[in-house]
Formats: structure tokens, C-alpha cells, sequence
């Protein structure tokens, strides 16, 4: 279980560098589990250790306990496979955030990934990144050197906001470039239209990837806490359009609801995992998600 | 053509600049904002923000009407009447002068005073532009001379003018003034008064009503050339009409001095026939007061006209009018030589107990009772007799008729069909059958109840220690019906109905419907027998119809073809008493039949004034007051000057409700938008 006392969202968003936040989230985040039922499970045998409460039972070696009568799980060298590719959106409308303090949506996503990536290699799972906005800026392939880490996380740094959201063209063409089955994590603020989007992630899904989108948006746009005519100006395209809050706020929340329910059945329709994130929320839910979905994948 | 009653609120319309300046100061500024996507906002946002522009718009729109509105039903418009617009008929000025005639003008110097300050008050009016109208009023408002142009007319009324003997009423002078002046189209509407301002005749204004907004009051006060007040009577009291029973009777006065001086040595005289018969001196304190009473014998019947003067002005005026002895025709229905079964014994020894008794009675058996028997009598009393021969009951009937009084005490020899035969048309009910008490407190009697110690046989009995009523015992009664038409004015302890009365023509029929006798009451026996009984017949003989005393402006009932005589000898064609005094009615003999006392009002004698200031603030009208609701006379003001004018009020005040809904409609719209 995540433990929320431990990870402070107001220290964390002050925490410039990726490195050390992922290694306060990750180890905070660690230190808040119990006994890590999916820690070091693999093929090759490590050594004994005493049963303790929490072990599943198909890792009891009933052998020894035939001979000792006493229960001891069998711990192997850490091995994986799996390949993680964290896809982050770095278009124009990532660089939102309501007010000047906090974190904007890029800057949520990077410290996501980044929290991930650390955490993936922490499990001896390989962690690519690839950044995109109208086109794919940064590919970084995956693989488990620390060494590899500081590579994501420099990306993740020097990431900014760039053009115009077409999330679907990038999809498409990582899709095509991604050769080996793995998991893949989209982190975006999905600002495109859900058909496009959700028929790029089935790509992936038709590679056989596994799919978890987190669609990162603003607390601002989800509340829409604007009371005053206003003139706002679209990030992406530089379109201004006058705006009375009071009258026009059911129809964005509507228009908003509706937006979020086509993502949220489009990724249930693909078997893809989907989590929506406000940026006022902890980082940690995404590793809960992750966890999650890596579980299940043995 | 539209015109304001309160005008000055019309300065309030710069109140409607108010929501377009809260407007201006209060409206949202246009932000600018970055926003991720503007997907959202769908293509209604230009709309929406049109249509927020557009409420608010409409909203400072209503509101700037909502603050005319109220103005506009402040100030109160109405249309003004054809006339008025025409501007044809419009005067310039509209004045009724109210003078004042009661008696406290009479007063040294003020009656030439009056004359001339109810001329000067014409002086001004133009022939043929002002229009006017005069009032004489004492206790009554007298239109002399109704609203018209005829100025000549007028003042030649004015000078007619000249005080009375009446009392003062100030407020239904006025009052009668602003009748006159309402729905006059005039530029100026003025009431002028002219009076002494008596204190006593500013009393009975009750502060109910106010002169019309656009009638405006001027107040000439006058006073007495002889500032120095003098002793005058405020009180009097003197009997109107006596029996001829010997008694002294009572003279009262009243005086009061109201100087500053304390009133030494002041005679104050009984006169009677026009020659002193008593005389007081009295010192009175300065404003104080001191009673004077003469006691006199009026032993010989007839009118006895006479004056109380104090001083050489003041006089109260009485005429004690004397009835000889009541004659009283008791019939005896039960002759019987032991007294105490007689029926009439113990009603002609109550009548007559001795020779200084008012009323002559005598006693006739029911059987040899004849008409003239009747006519001859002022009471009949009916003891235990039930029946009676018909022209008996003629005469008996003729007696009621004149204003004579019967009175009935049935008891065990009346038959109750034949009683009701023969008086059921006269009786003040009919008889259905002998009761006996009920037991009660350990015996079997009733007493009377619910007695109504208001009727003049009973008032002398409602004070302490005056007789109890309910002590007489009542063993036996008849049980009565009919009576819807009678006036119950004793009960028994049953609540059936003992005493009552009828009035039949002039006269009264009265009914104890108990026999007095021993074995049916002890009434007879008891200390309160006697004096119901002369109570009662002195009721039945002598009433109301025989005034003597008048109010100066009363109509004095003289006799068909007999002629008045005033106090000064004069014969009068009119029967209104003009002036205080005594008057007499004569007859075709010459010699005076009647003599009537006619007094002048004594609250007249009071020189205290009302301040002018104290009127001007009880029924003028401040500028911009509104009719108030303790104002039932609205209609006498602006309010019911021009009825149709009111409509457009009304739709204001509407249109106004209307406003208030809509802009509430709208804003709370506008809010939640």
C-alpha cells in the first residue's frame, strides 16, 4: 500500500532533480509496502529464506519442508525481460498549469516517468523513453544500466513545452519501430481526438504490447475555476475566444466528462489500463499502477 | 395632463444613475488567459457571453426603471380632470372663509371684530378670477354662501354675520371648508378661519382626517376687546318636571372663575317668576370653581320658569314644571275585608301613606269599575284582576294611548284565557299558569334577578344601601308568554320572566306578575315595596315628551295653534329657539300655556384658545405627506379630489410589483449564469 505521509506532493514538486526524486518517491514508495511479494522472483535460485507472513505459498519449497518441516521460500537472481517504454507528450498544452505555482502537466508527466523509470530499473526491468509532440523528439531505448537512468532522466529534464498535439502520428510510428513485446505507458494529456488516439494505442496492442495511458490534466481544467469574462488563448494554436465562466462552465465540465468517458471506454474496449491524474495529486498512484499491471504480467 | 401630488420626490429620479454607476464601477473586467485547448468551449461561447451582455444590460434596464417606478409612485401623479386641464375653468384662487358664530363671540368687541376680519377676508378676491365661499359655524358648519364668483353676494352675507348662543366646533368647520374645496380647479385653494380658537371647541377633533395637501389653512385669530375674564356658569342642573308631592326640589350651578383674580363677593341668584327668590354670595379661587344650590318648594301645580344668574351676564334658565297629584284608579279584583286578602290594600297604603303623598289613589271593585273611571286616572293599577267589562278596557286602551300607564299584579283570581282576552292586546305579556317556587335555601321562593337597575323604576335602587330587591320571596307567579314585544326588566330565580313593560302609543304597560298578597309574596310587607311602587307609578305617569329645558338653535314643541313668545315679549313666527331665555307658548286665550327654558352652551364660558400652530399641525398637511392610514377623510383630500386620477397610481404602483419580480427573475438568472 502506498503510504501518503511519506510523500509529500508540496516537497516533491520542489524537487528539481529527477534523479533524486525518483529515488525519494521510489524509495519512500518501497519503504511503505510491505514485504514485496514482487521482488527478486525469477528463474535463477539465489537462496533460503525463512517463510514469513505475506509470502505466496507457490513459493514455498515444500521439499525442504518435507525434510526440515519448516517453510522456506526460495529467492532468485533478480531477471527480466520486460521492456518498459515510457512514451511522455511534450506538446504545448503540457506546459498548462493554472497558476504560477505548482507543476505543469509536462513537468507531472516528466517527474511520472521519471519516478518509473527508476523504479523499473530498480527491478532489473529494462526502461525506455520516447518524447513526442507533433513528431518524436527523443527516443531513448530501453534498457537497465543505472548508467541508462541518467540518460532518461536528462531527457526528462531538458524536456519543454513544444507544437501542437497529434498524439496518434507519433503512436503510429513507435509502434512500427518497436520490436520487442513489452509494456507500454503513455503519459499525455490526450488532447486529440479519443477515435485517433485510442486506434494508435491499438496498434500497440496489436503488437502485443501491454497498454496503461495516464492522462495527466491540470486540477485548472478539471475544475474549471474561472469566474470573470475572460479571453483565453489556446496554447496549442494560438486561438483566442472570449469566455463568461458563468455561463459557459456546464458546458465545459460536459464537454470535459464526455471527452474523459470516450478515453476511459476507448482504453477498457482495447484492455489497455487507464488513469486519469490531476497534477494537485501524488505521484504514486502511477507506481501503484505500474506495480499493477506488472504483476500481472508474472 | 399628468401632475404630482409630492413633487419634491421627483428630485429622486437622479437615483436611477445609481445601477448604471454600480454598474460601471462593479463590472467584470476582461481577463486574459492561457488555456491548454479551447475544445471545450464549444462554438456557444460567443453566445453565452453575448447573452450575459445582454442580461446585464436589460438588468441595469430594469433596475434604472424599477428606481423611476418608485419614485414615480412616491411622488403620486394622477391625471388631472378635464376641467383642470382645459385650464378654462381654473381660478386663481379658491378661498372659503369659516367664521366662527358660537356663543363665545359674543364677548365684548369681538362680534364687530368678526365682521370686519370676514370682510377683510374677501378684500383680496378679484371678481370674476377668485372664487369664494363663507361658513358660519358654531357647534354646526353653515354654508352662508357656497363656492361661487359672486363676490358682492358674498360679502353682502358677510356682513349679516353675527355671533349666537352655540358652542364651538372648529374641526367640523374646517372639515366642512375642505368638502367645499374639493375637485375645485383652482391654483390656489385657501381656507381662511376666523375665531377666537376656543380651547373647548378644538376638543372634539379626534385627529382622524387632514385638510387636502393643496388646501392651505390661514388662521386669524381674534380676541375679546375686554381681555379680563369674568365668572361664568359651566355647569346646571334643575328640575324638569315634579310631581306635586311637597318635596324641595334642587337648583345647581355650577361657577367658575377663570381670571387670575380670585372672584370675591359674587352673588349668585334664584330667580323665579322674574323676581329674586334666593341669592348666595360665593368666592371662588382664581380657575377654580364653586357649586351653588338652592332648595325650592314647588307646591303649586303648573310651569315655574325661573333663572340662576351669577353676576350680571351669566343666567341659567329652567323651567320646573309641576304636575299635580297623580291621580291613581286602583281596580280590585279581590275585595276583601281581612286586609291582609285584599288585593289592593297594600297597594293603596304603599300609594298613599300619608297626606303629603303624590298620587290620589282610589280603589273600584273590577265589577262596578266604569270607563270614566278610567279617564279620569293617569295609572291604573289591575290588582289580581282578570277581566274587566269591555269599554273598561276601551278606556283603558285610550289611557295607554294618551301616554297614561296601566299597571298589572295578577294573582289567583285572574282566569289566564280571560286576562288574555281581555288584555293580551295591552298587557305586557299573557298569562299560561300559576307557578310555586321551586325549594331553595330551605324554602319555597323565588327572588327577583337580573334586574335592570338602568330603567328610571330601578336606578334608584342600583347603589349600595338603596333597597334590595332581592330580598322579597315570591311563593307564587304566573308563567308568562308572549313577551317578544316587552321589555324584561326583572327576572325570578328560575329565569322566567317577573317585571315587565310595554310601551302601547304614548303609554306604558308595566306587569308583576305576582299578585301582592300574603300568601303569594311578602313583597308588600318589605321596605322596598314602597318606593317600587312610587317608583313605578311615578314612571307610568310621568316620562319623557314633557321637556322643559332647551339648547339655544332647538325647535321648542309648541302646540298646534298656539304661537311662541320670545324673552324679549316678542312673538316669534318660527318655533327655533334663537337666543337663551324663557319662551312661552300662548294660547288663542292669550295667557301662556307652556313656558320652555332655553340655555345657551356653557363650555363657552371657557376664554381658554388652542395655540393657531396647534391646529396648523393637526390637520395641515406637510409637503410630501402621504394620506396616512389614520386618515379616513382621504377622500376629502387629494386622494378622492379627482378619483380617476388615482388609476395611473395604481398602475405604477403595478407596474412597479411588476419590475420588482422581473429584475428579481433576471438577476437571480444572471447569477447563476
Amino acid at each position: 500500500m502506498p503510504n501518503p505521509g511519506a510523500l509529500d506532493f508540496n516537497v516533491l514538486a520542489r524537487i528539481d532533480s529527477m534523479q533524486l526524486l525518483a529515488k525519494v518517491v521510489v524509495e519512500g514508495f518501497v519503504l511503505g509496502l510491505h514485504r514485496s511479494p514482487y521482488r527478486g522472483f525469477s528463474v535463477e535460485f539465489a537462496e533460503y529464506r525463512q517463510y514469513a507472513q505475506g509470502d505466496e505459498v507457490k513459493h514455498v519449497d515444500w521439499k525442504v519442508y518435507g525434510k526440515t518441516d519448516r517453510y522456506y521460500i526460495k529467492q532468485f537472481e533478480e531477471e527480466t525481460n520486460l521492456a518498459c517504454y515510457l512514451i511522455v507528450d511534450a506538446s504545448a498544452s503540457m506546459g498548462y498549469r493554472t497558476g504560477p505555482e505548482g507543476m505543469t502537466k509536462l513537468q507531472y508527466a516528466s517527474r511520472i516517468a521519471a519516478c518509473l523509470s527508476y523504479f523499473m530499473v530498480r527491478q532489473r526491468d529494462a526502461a525506455g523513453l520516447m518524447i513526442f509532440d507533433t513528431k518524436i523528439r527523443t527516443v531513448l531505448p530501453p534498457r537497465m544500466r543505472q548508467t541508462h537512468l541518467k540518460h532518461i532522466f536528462a531527457a526528462l529534464e531538458t524536456a519543454e513545452p513544444g507544437g501542437e498535439t497529434d498524439i496518434s502520428q507519433p503512436l503510429h510510428q513507435l509502434a512500427d519501430g518497436l520490436k520487442r513485446k513489452g509494456l507500454v505507458i503513455l503519459i499525455s494529456d490526450l488532447l486529440d481526438e479519443p477515435e485517433q488516439v485510442i486506434s494508435a494505442l491499438q496498434h500497440f496492442r496489436f503488437q502485443g504490447h501491454e497498454v496503461i495511458v495516464f492522462q495527466v490534466m491540470d486540477n485548472g481544467e478539471l475544475t474549471f475555476p474561472f469566474n470573470t469574462i475572460t479571453e483565453f488563448t489556446d496554447l496549442e494554436t494560438g486561438q483566442k475566444t472570449l469566455v463568461s465562466p458563468e455561463g459557459m462552465k456546464p458546458v465545459y465540465m460536459e464537454e470535459l466528462r464526455r471527452f474523459l468517458a470516450a478515453y476511459e471506454k476507448g482504453c477498457a474496449g482495447i484492455h489497455a489500463d487507464y488513469k486519469l491524474f490531476d497534477t494537485s495529486n501524488p505521484l504514486e498512484i502511477a507506481l501503484s499502477e505500474y506495480l499493477y499491471r506488472r504483476s500481472r504480467m508474472g | 395632463m399628468i401632475s404630482f401630488t409630492n413633487s419634491s420626490f421627483l428630485y429622486a429620479l437622479a437615483g436611477a444613475a445609481v445601477p448604471i454607476l454600480i454598474h460601471l464601477f462593479t463590472r467584470d473586467r476582461v481577463k486574459r488567459a492561457a488555456f491548454s485547448t479551447l475544445r471545450f468551449f464549444a462554438k456557444g461561447a460567443k453566445l453565452v457571453v453575448r447573452r450575459k451582455k445582454f442580461q446585464e444590460a436589460f438588468l441595469i434596464a430594469l433596475r434604472v426603471l424599477l428606481v423611476a417606478l418608485l419614485v414615480s409612485v412616491f411622488a403620486r401623479p394622477y391625471f388631472k380632470t378635464k376641467n383642470a386641464a382645459a385650464g378654462a375653468d381654473v381660478v386663481q384662487t379658491a378661498r372659503v372663509v369659516v367664521t366662527d358664530v358660537s356663543g363665545s363671540m359674543r364677548r365684548a368687541g369681538m362680534a364687530e371684530a368678526l365682521k370686519k376680519e370676514t370682510l377683510g377676508a374677501f378684500e383680496s378676491l378679484k371678481e370674476g378670477e377668485d372664487k369664494a365661499a363663507l361658513i358660519a359655524f358654531d357647534e354646526t358648519a353653515n354654508v352662508r354662501e357656497p363656492l361661487g364668483g359672486n363676490l358682492a353676494q358674498i360679502k353682502a352675507a358677510a356682513v349679516a354675520i353675527a355671533p349666537g348662543y352655540g358652542s364651538t366646533d372648529l374641526s367640523a368647520a374646517l372639515r366642512k371648508a375642505n368638502e367645499l374645496l374639493r375637485g375645485v380647479a383652482a391654483k390656489r385653494k385657501e381656507v381662511v378661519l376666523i375665531s377666537d380658537l376656543s380651547r373647548e371647541g378644538w376638543r372634539p377633533f379626534k385627529g382622524d382626517w387632514k385638510l387636502a395637501a393643496d388646501v392651505q389653512l390661514t388662521l386669524r385669530p381674534l380676541n375679546p376687546a375686554d381681555t379680563r375674564s369674568r365668572p361664568a356658569i359651566v355647569e346646571a342642573s334643575a328640575p324638569g318636571a315634579l310631581v306635586l308631592d311637597g318635596q324641595p326640589s334642587s337648583i345647581a350651578v355650577r361657577v367658575a372663575n377663570f381670571s387670575d383674580e380670585p372672584c370675591n363677593d359674587l352673588e349668585v341668584a334664584l330667580e323665579l317668576g322674574g323676581s329674586k327668590a334666593d341669592s348666595q354670595k360665593v368666592n371662588i379661587r382664581p380657575h377654580g370653581t364653586a357649586a351653588v344650590r338652592f332648595r325650592h318648594v314647588f307646591d303649586t301645580p303648573g310651569d315655574h320658569p325661573g333663572a340662576v344668574k351669577a353676576g350680571k351676564e351669566e343666567a341659567f334658565y329652567f323651567n320646573a314644571r309641576t304636575l299635580p297629584r297623580i291621580p291613581v284608579l286602583i281596580i280590585n279584583g279581590r275585595p276583601s275585608a281581612n286586609p291582609q286578602e285584599d288585593a289592593a290594600f297594600f297597594v293603596a297604603k304603599a300609594l298613599s301613606p300619608g297626606e303629603g303623598s303624590p298620587f290620589a289613589p282610589r280603589i273600584v271593585t273590577a265589577d262596578k269599575v266604569s270607563p270614566k273611571d278610567v279617564s279620569a286616572a293617569g295609572v291604573v293599577i289591575l290588582a289580581d284582576a282578570g277581566a274587566v267589562p269591555g269599554p273598561v278596557a276601551d278606556a283603558l286602551d285610550g289611557l295607554l294611548q294618551r301616554g297614561g300607564g296601566v299597571l298589572f299584579l295578577p294573582g289567583g283570581q285572574v282566569k289566564a284565557e280571560a286576562f288574555n282576552t281581555a288584555f293580551g292586546a295591552m298587557a305586557p305579556c299573557k298569562l299560561r299558569q300559576i307557578l310555586t317556587a321551586r325549594p331553595a335555601n330551605g324554602e319555597n321562593a323565588e327572588s327577583l334577578t337580573r334586574i335592570d337597575f338602568e330603567h328610571p323604576v330601578f336606578e334608584a335602587f342600583s347603589q349600595p344601601h338603596h333597597g334590595d330587591l332581592t330580598l322579597p320571596k315570591f311563593a307564587k307567579y304566573w308563567e308568562t308568554t308572549d313577551t317578544q314585544r316587552s321589555r324584561v326588566l326583572a327576572r325570578f330565580g328560575d329565569g322566567r320572566p317577573a317585571i315587565l313593560e310595554r310601551g302601547i302609543g304614548k303609554g306604558v304597560a308595566m306587569a308583576l306578575v305576582s299578585a301582592v298578597e300574603s300568601d303569594w309574596t311578602d313583597f308588600a310587607t318589605r321596605s322596598v315595596f314602597l318606593p317600587t311602587l312610587h317608583q313605578m307609578a311615578r314612571y307610568l305617569a310621568v316620562r319623557g315628551g314633557q321637556r322643559t329645558a332647551f339648547a339655544c338653535g332647538e325647535s321648542l314643541p309648541v302646540p298646534d295653534g298656539e304661537t311662541l313668545r320670545d324673552p324679549a315679549g316678542k312673538t316669534s313666527a318660527e318655533n327655533v329657539a334663537a337666543q337663551p331665555g324663557l319662551y312661552a307658548a300662548i294660547g288663542k286665550e292669550g295667557k301662556p300655556d307652556f313656558c320652555y327654558a332655553v340655555n345657551g352652551s356653557f363650555a363657552e364660558g371657557d376664554p381658554a384658545t388652542v395655540a393657531p400652530g396647534e391646529i396648523q399641525a393637526a390637520i395641515g398637511r406637510a409637503p410630501g405627506e402621504m394620506l396616512g392610514g389614520v386618515d379616513p377623510d382621504a377622500g376629502l383630500c387629494a386622494a378622492e379630489e379627482d378619483r380617476p386620477k388615482d388609476s395611473l397610481w395604481w398602475v405604477l404602483l403595478c407596474g412597479l410589483v411588476l419590475a420588482s419580480m422581473a429584475e428579481l427573475a433576471v438577476s437571480n438568472k444572471t447569477l447563476r449564469h
